[in-house]
């Protein structure tokens, strides 16, 4: 179970602490916990546990609200524990279509029946210091997409999610551990391509049945083919994380590899020409681009950093890359595989020229050229022991296997998930653990692998992805675990496919780089996980009187001098110090209504390190002229303003920089 | 032969151009107070008043800047600018005033002011004057800062309607000068009116200079003619026996005084042209040798008082024992006026206030009583450059400002000054927009006390101009970070403390003991409150002015400027409560942030000779930010001034509020003491023993900043200090004291930290909720 134990911390919650037992009222009476809350999913009888950041989710009508349970009418059952640091008396409320039954401490405190609304708040409900037991109980509408979102407010805030490090579940729950064992397993199946040899689900029944690998026309003229013999003899030795299988065994597995690689290394594009790496003294400033692109996230820093077996270490690229080639793939990296997990950072010539100098100037001397001239033995292997199922080529394969429906539970401890290795099938290198999670996921009727469930999709893409790698560990990157509460879908869809034509925090020297394949799942995905629907829905017409005074706010005289940090289209912001804003011209594309509301009511419950002000109290604004210093109505009059756009007028007291 | 007629020709009806040009010039000659400019000024600038103070950059000679600048309105669109610290003219210009630019003015963050018109003439950054040797070398060891006294002193100014009647002594001779212009057939002639005390030494006055240009002097007047056949003519009338003029080699005019020369009335007219209007220059010396009067005061520039209402109880803490009444600014005025106060001290009389500005004005208010409805404010000064601290001393109002300490007078009791004098103007002022002198304060021996920022550059981190990109960062120069204690009788002037960043408010107690906050940035982790002594050394390194470095002394107290505690990112003043109408908190220190626009009370304590302590927030909501606070002598209750000036919470450009006692029982925390186990907590009322006892009511986090040079600190545990983050502290037992009013704390253990947060939800005896969270330093356990 170590293997789902770990799926389970890292699920979710990235960074996120450890909830430590200190903090219990009594250390010694409270369980054992970890991040997280346990959601039990309940269709006609049938039931999933997960792990859930929060108390929130978004199903479409007719569509599962997990893998592994039918569409229907479902019930939603979080269970945990809220960990505060002192008592308090909070309130909770929830935004829903359905019914909510909220129970802390076994008391009922919010119980609501709701088409599409928002619940009144419950009563003041007192939490100890400590752990304090949680149950929500959602169940799903009998018609209409189904959604919540549980809110909370201390007693001079407003309404909030719970904060992530509060929340935790015990860690003895059965149901729990089978669920996340099934998880791993669909996991392995979807994320090992396994569905490429044993066809017969529907490739398009999950978008991430298409994960691809690289494609083998012109590989010849990108790749070194010493280094591919090197790789396809045994891939998980020279990459911890390596995907691909071992493919060639027993005694002749080196030269299989070897005629494998000189077939591969014959597979020229007649259209490129023989490059050279870029000049040795382009490194200084690669250097610097490696370490503002914070390529570490992934990769072990070429300068020797620690170990790290979930990194990949860049000591090899002379060996692997063609002479000149790593620039171009530095420049696109998805050129030759779709879903390759390594972005798109939208480098200019020069900065992949740099970057790559860097690179190589640190890596190890590349290989002596490869021996090997078996190109018809090469082909004859590639044809026939099943690359081309995941590889395109310019050959047609004749492997062929068992179908994915004749794959009988009880044999899958044989072939790839044996032990060791066969001699005959891939071997995968999977633990124990994860061969019994894939023999267990093996033991269900397999629909998990036709329901396509947003929220999963992006839950385990972003792990894989390494998201959390920057968000939330450098500065200036927003944490990832509120993203899906904060970004209007569409626009994350955008922003993550590398379509966003500006940078929204131009001061960084860091980007975002993009992930095109993964985007659209990915935006809907997060919006979900937070209770979000996958389109925006359409805001009444601007309030243009609202938006006058929304324009008075943002500026000196009688605002709130947002212009001093924030830029407003073409107008400068005027007085950055240590600190910038984003331009209010991309706000009202990107940001959801209820985030703006809540960022700008109290940034510093977001991101407590934020240099944002805090003007609001307890409701209250300190420019009383208008709406009376009411807090909401001014916040909306800011947020009419910023709907705007790029068609925004210019504060009155400020003139545009030319 | 026909080519020349041709040429000639060409120039002919080049100077008929000309002459037409000038002849419709001649025919709409500029009327007296024209307002053209005006219209065209920034409203940012008065046109109204004689002058505006600030660090104000010429065109010409290069580098030709008056740290410490006047710039002068002198009617017909002409101006001049008067440098304090090195007593000469830097410039005379026609057409616009100066530019509005730089923090206190447009808000830009870097930059200032710069003459915005045609420069006429200037002189170069040197001395104006000198005594036998005429030479004008800088004696000064830095290039900021007056000159020394020995050579020349700027004694002040007076204002008398749009006359400024400058007011220094050279060598030992008083002298006087009124700067004006006069226009007469187009041309413009820049006046220096003076009034000289018999000379005392033989001395000279460097009055412009022309690079490269030839100068001869005939009778009373010295021409300079450029290279660029432009002419510069100095003309001298009505000269005392032994003044005259004279050119140098280097182009130079110099107004020379013999020793002995006579004590007299006269003026020098200024003129630059073409050498062919140089003709029309004798015109311009005609008119009158006198100057305005100006030592008996003058009439009132603003007679009109500007009426507010206050407004009582604008907000209340929890437990409704303070509320807070806003003093309503006169943001309204007739003359558009920004208010943004930036000191504040009350007259002997407590009904009367004085205010000071970040734009240079000193209002006073009258009317301040229990109802706060008709507050009479009177502008009683204008012009200063950036005064953020003000303090009274026997009911005469003095001011802090980039340049100088500057004691008012009214001398015809009209309830404006007339007479600004300088107190002391020894503080050094580089170009640095960041370079604010913050707050104005008095130790017990009646010694004034100022805090001066550090050159910070634009974006916020590191200091100064380091690589000569950016020159409005300034320079580090003696005064730069660091506190100046200033003799009673504005004498000397010494640094009394370094180290310091932004310092934007201190504190001296009854005891004399000393007080300041700093803004978090460049080693200044997070804000602290420090306790200075003299000759201290409080944190940021560039700023030490001491080498090798000095020993870092610790603050009593840090605030933290992360977290939803939104505790303190940029301190403000201090105040020592020497009230006793202010509810249990007598002889206590409070804190004010300006960032956060909050109210503390510091609860501090000396363990083995460190001095540490804890602040707690008294929550009432301020209409501004908390800049500078003081008791009212009268109704001994707290009044707090501050203004929306850099990053705040504050959305009000300024504020002016009462913190009124409201004789209601406080619950609160009132003492805190760490002991060898925990934290011991005496609370203003007796406490609920259940809940107070009970350790589930209490929560207690623990972390260290790192002072280095980086732009703040974020949060590190102390078990591992290269980890983010706040760790908890077990709390192991609550107990409650017989007199049910102390809590001491048992913790998992004690320990120097640099920060520790103590958060509460307990119960008064009388029912009332105390929720709480204290965050404080230990520097050393008893």
């Amino acid at each position: 179970m170590k293997q789902v134990k770990k799926l389970k911390q890292t699920m979710w919650l990235g960074a996120a602490l450890l909830i430590s037992s200190v903090m219990g009222l009594h250390a010694q009476e409270d369980p054992k916990t970890e991040p997280g809350l346990a959601v039990t999913y309940t269709v006609d009888g049938q039931s999933d546990t997960a792990i859930a950041q929060n108390f929130w989710l978004y199903t479409e009508q007719g569509k599962p609200v997990t893998p592994f349970l039918n569409p229907g009418k479902f019930t939603a059952t979080w269970d945990g524990f809220i960990s505060v640091d002192l008592r308090d008396n909070y309130t909770f409320k929830a935004e829903l279509n359905g019914a909510i039954k909220v129970e802390v401490n076994t008391n009922v405190v919010l119980e609501a029946s709701l088409a599409k609304g928002t619940t009144e708040p419950s009563k003041r409900v007192r939490l100890n210091k400590g752990l304090n037991q949680i149950k929500v109980t959602y169940t799903a509408p009998d018609a209409g997409d189904a959604y919540v979102r549980l809110l909370w407010a201390a007693p001079e805030l407003g309404y909030e999610p719970v904060s992530l490090s509060m929340l935790s579940h015990d860690v003895k729950n059965d149901a729990l551990a089978k669920g996340m064992q099934l998880r791993l397993g669909r996991e392995l199946f979807i994320e090992n391509r396994c569905v490429r040899c044993h066809t017969g689900p529907s490739v398009t029944a999950l978008p991430d049945f298409a994960l691809d690998a690289p494609d083998f026309k012109g590989i010849g003229s990108r790749r070194n083919a010493a280094w591919m013999a090197h790789w396809v003899e045994n891939p998980k030795a020279t990459r911890g994380v390596a995907q691909m299988p071992k493919m060639v065994h027993g005694p002749t597995a080196k030269a299989d590899a070897e005629a494998i690689a000189a077939y591969l290394g014959s597979l020229k594009d007649a259209a490129a020409t023989a490059g050279t790496d870029p000049a040795p003294e382009m490194a200084v400033k690669g250097k610097k681009l490696f370490e503002s692109l914070h390529c570490v996230a992934c990769h072990v820093s070429p300068e020797g950093g620690e170990a790290d077996a979930k990194k990949i270490a860049l000591k090899q690229v002379k060996q692997k890359f063609a002479p000149g080639d790593l620039v171009a793939f530095l420049q696109k990296p998805t050129e030759h595989y779709d879903w390759i997990r390594m972005p798109n950072f939208h480098l200019t010539k020069d900065e992949a020229s740099q970057l790559a100098a860097y690179v190589l100037s640190k890596a190890d001397a590349p290989l002596p050229a490869l021996a090997s001239d078996a190109i018809a033995r090469g082909k004859e292997l590639v044809t026939s022991v099943g690359c081309l199922s995941c590889h395109n080529g310019p050959d047609k394969t004749t492997f062929a296997t068992k179908r994915f429906g004749e794959l009988e539970a009880e044999k899958w401890t044989q072939g790839c998930l044996a032990e060791t290795e066969t001699g005959k099938a891939p071997f995968f290198s999977f633990t124990k653990e994860e061969r019994a999670a894939l023999q267990a996921f093996a033991q269900t009727d397999r629909t998990s692998l036709k329901r396509h469930v947003p929220a999963e999709f992006a839950e385990r893409h972003s792990r894989m992805l390494n998201c959390r790698e920057c968000h939330g560990k450098f500065e200036g990157f927003p944490v990832f675990s509120i993203l899906g509460g904060k970004l209007k879908p569409e626009w994350a869809a955008q922003f993550i496919a590398g379509e966003v034509s500006y940078k929204p925090r131009p001061w960084l020297e860091s980007r975002m780089p993009s992930f095109p394949k993964f985007a659209g799942e990915m935006a809907v995905g997060l919006a979900q996980q937070h209770g979000i629907p996958p389109k925006t829905p359409a805001e009444p017409p601007i309030d243009k009187e609202a938006a006058e005074i929304g324009r008075i706010f943002i500026g000196t005289d009688g605002g709130f001098s947002c212009i001093a940090c924030h830029a407003v289209g073409k107008l400068g912001a005027t007085q950055v110090f240590e600190s910038a804003g984003i331009n209010f011209a991309y706000t009202g594309e990107r940001l959801l209504p209820s985030f703006f509301h809540r960022w700008v009511l109290n940034p510093l419950r977001i991101d407590p390190q934020t240099k944002m002000p805090v003007y609001f109290d307890q409701g209250m604004s300190p420019l009383t002229d208008q709406y009376e210093g009411n807090a909401d109505k001014q916040i909306n009059a800011l947020w009419q303003y910023i709907r705007q756009g790029k068609d925004m007028p210019m504060p009155k007291d400020a003139q545009v920089q030319q | 032969m026909y080519k020349n007629m041709n040429l000639l020709n060409r120039v002919c009806t080049a100077l008929c151009v000309l002459s037409v040009l000038s002849l419709s010039a001649q025919e709409q000659p500029k009327k007296k107070n024209d307002k053209s400019w005006k219209e065209s000024k920034s409203p940012m600038l008065q046109g109204d008043f004689p002058y505006t103070k600030a660090c104000i950059e010429a065109k010409f000679p290069a580098n030709n800047i008056a740290h410490k600048g006047i710039a002068i309105i002198l009617d017909n669109d002409a101006f001049a600018c008067f440098d304090t610290d090195l007593l000469r003219y830097t410039a005379g210009w026609t057409g616009n005033y100066i530019t509005a630019h730089g923090v206190a003015f447009d808000g830009a963050h870097g930059g200032h002011p710069a003459i915005n018109g045609e420069q006429k003439w200037g002189t170069p950054m040197l001395p104006g004057w000198d005594g036998a040797k005429a030479a004008f070398a800088d004696p000064r060891e830095e290039p900021f800062g007056p000159l020394p006294q020995s050579l020349g002193r700027w004694d002040g100014l007076y204002v008398s309607g749009m006359t400024v009647t400058l007011s220094y002594t050279v060598l030992g001779t008083k002298i006087y000068e009124q700067p004006s212009s006069i226009v007469k057939d187009g041309q413009v002639g820049f006046v220096r009116n003076f009034k000289t005390a018999k000379a005392k030494q033989e001395m000279s006055s460097l009055i412009t200079q022309v690079e490269g240009a030839k100068g001869e002097v005939k009778g009373n007047e010295a021409t300079l003619t450029a290279a660029d056949g432009k002419v510069t003519i100095v003309g001298l009338v009505g000269a005392p026996k032994g003044v005259s003029l004279k050119t140098t080699d280097n182009g130079r005019v110099l107004l020379s005084f013999a020793k002995g020369a006579a004590a007299g009335t006269f003026k020098l007219v200024i003129w630059n042209g073409a050498s062919a209007d140089a003709s029309k220059f004798a015109a311009l010396t005609e008119g009158k040798l006198a100057l305005v009067a100006f030592e008996k005061g003058a009439a009132p520039h603003w007679p009109e008082p500007v009426i507010t209402q206050g407004v009582l109880a604008t907000s209340q803490t929890p437990d409704e024992a303070y509320v807070l009444d806003k003093l309503t600014a006169p943001e309204n005025n007739p003359w558009n006026r920004r208010v943004r106060f930036g000191g504040m001290d009350f007259f002997a009389d407590g009904t009367r206030a004085a205010l000071s500005t970040w734009d240079g004005d000193v209002w006073t208010v009258s009317g301040i009583d229990d109802k706060l409805d008709k507050l009479v404010w009177r502008r009683f000064a204008s012009g200063g450059y950036e005064t953020l601290g003000l303090k009274i001393v026997n009911d005469v109002i003095y001011t802090s400002g980039r340049d100088e300490i500057t004691r008012y007078h009214d001398l015809n009791n009209d309830g404006e000054a007339d007479y600004y004098e300088n107190f002391n103007n020894e503080i050094t002022s580089s170009r640095g927009f960041h370079e604010f002198t913050f707050d104005l304060q008095t130790d017990p021996q009646g010694n004034f006390y100022v805090v001066k920022a550090g050159p910070v550059r634009g974006g916020g981190r590191g200091f100064a101009d380091v690589d000569g990109k950016k020159p409005g960062n300034g320079t580090i120069s003696a005064h730069a970070g660091t506190m100046l204690k200033i003799s009673k009788d504005g004498s000397k002037l010494e640094v009394f403390a370094t180290g310091f960043r932004a310092p934007n408010g201190f504190c001296v107690g009854p005891q004399g003991q000393i007080t300041t906050s700093d803004n978090e940035g460049t080693w200044m982790p997070t804000t602290p409150i420090n306790w200075v002594k003299q000759g201290g050394f409080y944190g940021v390194e560039d700023l030490a002015h001491k080498s090798p470095l000095p020993d870092y002394q610790q603050p009593m107290v840090w605030l933290p400027h992360n977290g939803p505690e939104n505790f303190d990112n940029s301190g403000g003043g201090q105040v020592w409560v020497d009230s006793k109408r202010w509810g249990p908190f007598g002889g206590d220190l409070l804190h004010l942030s300006y960032g956060k626009c909050r109210l503390y009370l510091v609860m501090s304590e000396e363990v083995k000779g460190q001095r540490q302590g804890g602040v707690v927030q008294l929550p009432v909501r301020f209409t501004s930010s908390a800049m500078r606070a003081r008791f009212n002598p009268k109704d001994g209750q707290l009044y707090v001034a501050g203004l929306k000036g850099w990053q705040t919470d504050a959305a009000n450009a300024t504020g002016f509020d009462r913190v009124r006692f409201n004789n209601k029982p406080v619950h609160s925390v009132e003492k805190m003491h760490v002991t060898k186990t925990g934290v011991e907590l005496t609370f203003t009322t007796e406490l609920n023993k259940k809940d107070a006892e009970d350790v589930g009511n209490y929560s207690v986090k623990r972390w260290n900043y790192e002072r280095a040079e980086h732009y703040g600190s974020p949060e590190f545990m102390i078990t591992d200090p290269k980890k983010q983050g706040r760790e908890p502290v077990e709390v192991k037992s609550a107990k409650l004291s017989a007199d049910g009013r102390t809590v001491t704390l048992e913790l998992a253990d004690v320990r120097p930290v640099m920060q520790q947060m103590i958060k509460y939800f307990i119960t008064a005896k009388d029912g009332s909720d105390i929720k709480q969270d204290i965050v404080q330093t230990i520097n050393a356990i008893p």
